[in-house]
């Protein structure tokens, strides 16, 4: 939409909303003064309030479209024209700009990678919270990258270049470290805290790094394209993004497995420091050789001072950090207080050393069903706890598996000790272990963690439970166990257990659920029943717990079948590509804050159309093109998560990936010149459109499961790179397309980029996937990209970026 | 587009369809609230008064003043009308047949069944609420059973349940129900059971404690500091509650759940046991309950053994008679030690009684009084 359009439609939401507000507010007035009966009086109260807000909104809106007016305002002067491109000389060459880029680049990345995960280690472990955090980061680099062009173009470069990089270098364990101290600081001790507290928090947390990396972007293109005298953001675009493919690659492949989150950040303060030192150090910036080098320094002292235990002590008060490390599945601490040792994964407590009950309760409700269990597959959880409970039934062989290898490390002086030879335990992939057993089970017991985050939801699929029963003797016995509310299930804990029940149901004839500390899921082909203290108390197995003493099996069979006749059979199933579950937990858990989402979902909503309308064709181009980026990139990572796990690992390699991709097709961009840019851009959208399409496809290639695995994570991968080229060409070619200063160009179109891409990092990954299903999703990002691109073809796109 | 003047049309199109945007959204507020009307569960409150501001409720210290269509602190008493009513009266949502130590209950009716019944809505908001899905929300959105006081009793009756229990959420906050259930119960022979946190007005108590037999009062700390954060309530009505419940004669049993961080703090549990010493309520059970993480409170540990057996300890010391351990099965603490003699007086293990060394509430070694209701 043209600019003049645009006002006009601003000007008319704001004229309505002070009518409405001012109006509605002068008939309360009068019946206040003159104590009118006025009916309705409660609902015209809240319109009143409603269309403040909607005033208030707009009027943001228009203090930021008039931002320059009001700066001026208390400068006393008159906006600058922009000085022609090239007229401004400065101190740094190409070769030092395309460095800093670089440097900003790994920098903004390893950053993004291990404070997302710290966000989710110390708030809570669930998608919802990295959706939140990565839109937060991305709209506030949008908003740094938009402020860089109204930078000061100044011949000394250097002064502003190499300080914002090294305090970009440390802001990131400064920011750690504030995660870590305020979360019990500022909050109740213990305690979850809702989504507009997370939103809070990360969008404060994260304001001082996010608006200096954006900045230095378009100030660092704006220079380049300076020395250059030519547009080159697709460049300065594409070496960052080579440096993002270097600080993925060091965080997915080393950091990780050496260091923990803490020291990992240590690490990246100190090399940028040193490499801040030898780039800067003949450029005359006073302090800045002397601040490299006391960053450096400090890095290291502090790196061997080992701070990991006493940062995580503030979220873990008056407990004794025994261990902290950062595995590819989460952060995992391990904490005694007393004679209690308790595990935590992400800052959820996963078992504690006195907590009996549960394994108790694990064992002997499944293994309770059968007159006897030969081969028992054991998944996650308490290992050692479990099996001196499974040894009580003489079992022929147990075999444990841990997908999370750490956990078994630090279990290993306890495992040892319990260990025969009927017991075999293994770190692997829990669906890898079961789709190559050559064994047939008799038991399988899952231990494993609630599906609330994408990681976890592929346990509950019907494509695992199927699979699981291939490995499964005739008559064999499912369980596992999941924390529910005690007395009553609420709407959203009714429709989590109905899917789950349901998607059991699918691949099993019988199904029960007992209620105890969890609500535990039984299946199988056999008939299962509540007689559980009947069936020990057959054997004569001696429990703490279990026994008839605290439970009465009538009473258990009346609540279990309570809470069997109460879920709604006619409800979804969770499937690998349609996962409701993980939806069906996130309602559950926002069930926890009373919160009334709508408005932070209108605000979005809002703040999105008036971006995407405020920009110009090829603005909004790259908004889709971000945005529909960041959902193809999630739904490659469900497709890979779904069939391979091991979410972390592969968020990191698939950040690498599209960001080798951008590099590629950022850097390649410039080499196309037949066609022109605009036409460009419209072949592109609709290129965006098709790979959509076929990306769905990919996902239901047939016998996939079989193929060679090396194979298709290629095949993905290549999907993944593919993305981010097509992303990066559309960069190169909307900031070629568009008009204005060097600093003008490159601040539009990386904040586009970044504000659709946050766009779809809430809208596609928290509520377009788990509600429509990875397909549909795809299918709305292709007809998207295709009208879009249509559209385009069919009206042409002239230089200055409009139709 | 072209770069013309926009059109009248499409002006007023896109002008509205922005407006209505913005408007929509009170409608999507108001499809979310529930709806302050009355219904067939509906009863006239038995304490309240009508103030300029609206109806007060005088069930409990929140006094909360209630506008036309709204609903108090605790979800279930609204205005309507100037008239206030209480929404949860005959439907509970929480229905279950428990055993009375699941309560729990040591000294009252030992291997009895209670019929247990609960409503939607709380008058505090406790953060390690183990039913917070039926204590933080309306009756109006929860799936309730249809059970009047008559139908309630009946049940009970029907399934051999020798008391009922108003339990689960708060009873305080369906007095009402509460109430008349009680007050029917006791024509019939049931006893009943209160299972509360005891933050209750004076006046409203002591007329419900006329049909009460027994209270578990959950005593949540000694800290009005804490009381506040931790439950959005306060301590001092908890403490006029527990010294009313026994001078009115009602069996008491005092429940305190140590919450890591929260409640463990030895020299406040020191203090705690010292009033209840002090204030004539020695005689009657304190539990320690072990905190397992729940609702909003999941991002601690469980309450280490040690601490529960410290407390207890420090209980007995400022002359508790009867200090037990709740929610970790197999410990000693579970049992009733005679205070005179020191012999063991009832053997529990779970809910069932082992052994019992008690003839007319008297220790059968030394004769000593074992308070409480035995038959």
């Amino acid at each position: 939409m043209e600019k003049g359009h645009n006002r006009k439609l601003w000007n008319v939401l704001l004229l309505f909303s002070f009518l409405a507000t001012g109006l509605i507010g002068l008939l309360m007035v009068i019946k206040i003064n003159y104590k009118l009966q006025i009916p309705y009086y409660e609902a015209l109260l809240s319109y009143h309030v409603y269309f403040g807000i909607g005033m208030f909104l707009v009027g943001i809106i228009h203090f930021w479209w008039h931002l320059n007016y009001y700066l001026n305002l208390f400068k006393g002067e008159k906006p600058k024209e922009a000085d022609p491109p090239g007229s401004v000389q400065n101190d740094l060459n190409s070769s030092d700009l395309r460095k800093s880029a670089f440097l900003l680049g790994s920098t903004s990345m390893i950053a993004q990678i291990i404070l997302v995960r710290e966000f989710l280690s110390v708030f809570k472990g669930n998608e919802l919270v990295i959706g939140l955090v990565l839109a937060n980061w991305m709209v506030l680099t949008g908003i740094g990258a938009s402020l860089g062009k109204h930078s000061i173009r100044t011949k000394k470069v250097s002064g502003i270049v190499f300080p914002a990089l090294l305090i970009l270098s440390v802001l990131p364990f400064i920011t750690a470290f504030m995660i870590n101290y305020l979360k019990n600081k500022i909050f109740p001790v213990g305690a979850m805290i809702d989504l507009f507290q997370i939103f809070t928090a990360s969008l404060l947390l994260l304001i001082p790094f996010c608006l200096v990396s954006g900045f230095l972007f378009t100030y660092i293109s704006g220079h380049y394209s300076e020395v250059l005298k030519k547009n080159e953001t697709g460049t300065v675009y594409g070496i960052e993004s080579v440096g993002s493919i270097i600080g993925g690659l060091l965080s997915a492949l080393i950091f990780i497995f050496v260091f923990s989150s803490i020291e990992s950040l240590l690490v990246l303060a100190a090399i940028n420091g040193a490499a801040i030192f030898l780039i800067g150090k003949e450029k005359g910036v006073s302090g800045l050789s002397a601040a490299s080098l006391i960053i450096v320094f400090s890095a290291v002292i502090l790196l061997f001072l080992h701070p990991e235990k006493g940062i995580r002590k503030w979220v873990y008060p008056n407990q004794r950090i025994e261990v902290s490390k950062d595995s590819p599945y989460g952060n995992i601490v391990v904490t005694t207080r007393g004679d209690l040792r308790s595990v935590y994964t992400n800052n959820i407590l996963m078992y504690d050393s006195e907590n009996f009950m549960l394994n108790e309760e694990s064992v002997h409700f499944v293994m309770g069903q059968r007159p006897s269990s030969s081969n028992i597959l054991l998944v996650s959880g308490d290992l050692c706890g479990q099996i001196r409970e499974l040894k009580k039934y003489n079992p022929i062989s147990i075999d444990c598996v841990e997908e999370n290898r750490w956990l078994l490390v630090l279990s290993t002086d306890s495992l040892s000790k319990i260990l025969s030879e009927v017991i075999t335990v293994q770190s692997c992939d829990p669906i890898r272990f079961i789709r190559n057993s050559l064994k047939y089970y008799d038991i399988a017991l899952l231990n494993l963690p609630s599906p609330s985050t994408l990681q976890n939801n592929r346990f509950y699929t019907l494509e695992f439970f199927r699979h699981m029963k291939e490995k499964l003797t005739p008559g064999a016995v499912l369980s596992f166990g999941l924390p529910a509310p005690v007395n009553y299930l609420n709407q959203e804990a009714l429709d989590l257990t109905s899917t789950l029940l349901m998607t059991l149901k699918r691949a099993f004839k019988n199904v029960i659920i007992i209620p105890g500390e969890k609500n535990y899921f039984l299946a199988s082909d056999n008939p299962l029943n509540y007689g559980i203290t009947a069936a020990i108390q057959q054997r004569g197995i001696e429990n703490r717990y279990v026994n008839s003493d605290y439970f009465n099996d009538n009473l258990i069979k009346n609540r279990g079948e309570a809470i069997l006749s109460s879920l709604n059979p006619d409800i979804e199933i969770n499937q690998n590509l349609k996962p409701v579950l993980y939806k069906q937990e996130m309602d559950f858990w926002l069930t926890h804050f009373n919160g009334k989402y709508w408005l932070a979902i209108f605000l979005v909503g809002l703040l999105s159309l008036y971006v995407f309308m405020s920009g110009n064709i090829s603005a909004k181009a790259i908004f889709l093109t971000g945005f529909s980026a960041t959902g193809l990139e999630v739904i490659l990572l469900f497709g890979l998560v779904s069939y391979f796990g091991a979410v972390y690992l592969l968020t990191n390699l698939v950040f690498t990936g599209f960001m080798a991709g951008l590099a590629i097709g950022s850097l390649g961009g410039k080499l196309f010149t037949q066609l022109t840019a605009g036409r460009y851009l419209s072949l592109n959208q609709l290129l965006i459109g098709i790979f959509s399409a076929a990306t769905a496809c990919l996902l239901y290639i047939p016998g996939i499961m079989n193929i060679s695995q090396v194979l298709v994570y290629c095949v993905f991968m290549a999907a993944v790179v593919l993305t981010g080229v097509m992303t990066g060409f559309q960069f190169t070619k909307a900031s070629h397309n568009q008009t204005g200063s060097f600093s003008i160009i490159p601040g539009r179109t990386y904040s586009y980029d970044l504000y659709g891409s946050a766009l779809g990092a809430l809208l596609l990954s928290l509520f377009a996937i788990p509600k429509l299903g990875i397909v549909t999703t795809a299918i709305i990002l292709c007809i998207l990209n295709l009208l879009f691109g249509i559209f385009l073809t069919l009206k042409g796109i002239n230089k200055s970026g409009s139709i | 587009m072209s770069n013309q003047e926009m059109n009248k049309r499409e002006f007023l199109k896109q002008g509205l369809a922005a407006t209505s945007a913005i408007t929509c959204s009170p409608f999507m507020s108001l499809a979310g609230e529930p709806d302050e009307k009355l219904w067939k569960w509906s009863k006239e409150g038995l304490y309240w008064s009508a103030t300029p501001r609206g109806s007060k409720c005088l069930i409990c210290p929140n006094e909360c003043i209630i506008k036309e269509g709204e609903a108090g602190l605790c979800h279930n008493r609204i205005n309507h009308n100037g008239v206030l009513y209480s929404v949860a009266y005959g439907n509970p949502c929480a229905v279950n047949i428990d055993p009375i130590e699941k309560k729990p209950f040591n000294h009252f009716l030992p291997g009895s069944r209670a019929y247990s019944i609960g409503t939607a809505g709380c008058n505090l908001a406790c953060m390690n609420c183990q039913n917070w899905t039926i204590s933080q929300t309306s009756p109006k959105e929860t799936r309730n059973y249809d059970l009047m006081p008559d139908k309630l009793i009946e049940q009970t009756i029907a399934n051999n349940c020798q008391s009922v229990a108003y339990t689960y959420s708060e009873p305080i906050s369906f007095y009402e129900y509460t109430f008349d259930s009680a007050k029917l119960a006791r024509e019939q022979g049931i006893k009943n059971v209160l299972v509360t946190a005891g933050y209750i007005n004076e006046e409203p108590l002591r007329n419900l404690c006329k049909y009460i037999d027994a209270a578990r009062v959950d005593l949540k700390s000694f800290s009005n500091d804490i009381y506040m954060k931790l439950s959005a309530g306060s301590l001092q009505p908890v403490l006029n509650t527990l010294k009313i419940l026994a001078e009115q004669g009602v069996w008491l049993e005092i429940i305190n759940l140590i919450v890591p961080e929260w409640t463990d703090d030895p020299e406040m549990i020191k203090r705690m046991c010292n009033w209840l010493a002090k204030n004539g309520l020695a005689n009657y059970p304190l539990h320690f309950d072990r905190f397992h993480p729940e609702y909003k409170l999941t991002q601690l540990s469980a309450t280490p053994i040690a601490i529960l057996v410290k407390a207890r300890e420090i209980a007995i010391a400022e002359g508790i008679k009867y200090v037990y351990i709740g929610n970790v099965p197999g410990l000693d603490a579970q049992n009733t030690w005679c205070p005179k003699c020191h012999d063991l007086v009832i053997e529990r293990r779970g809910f069932s009684v082992l052994q019992r060394n008690l003839i007319k509430g008297c220790c059968t070694k030394c004769g000593e009084k074992i308070p409480g209701v035995w038959e």
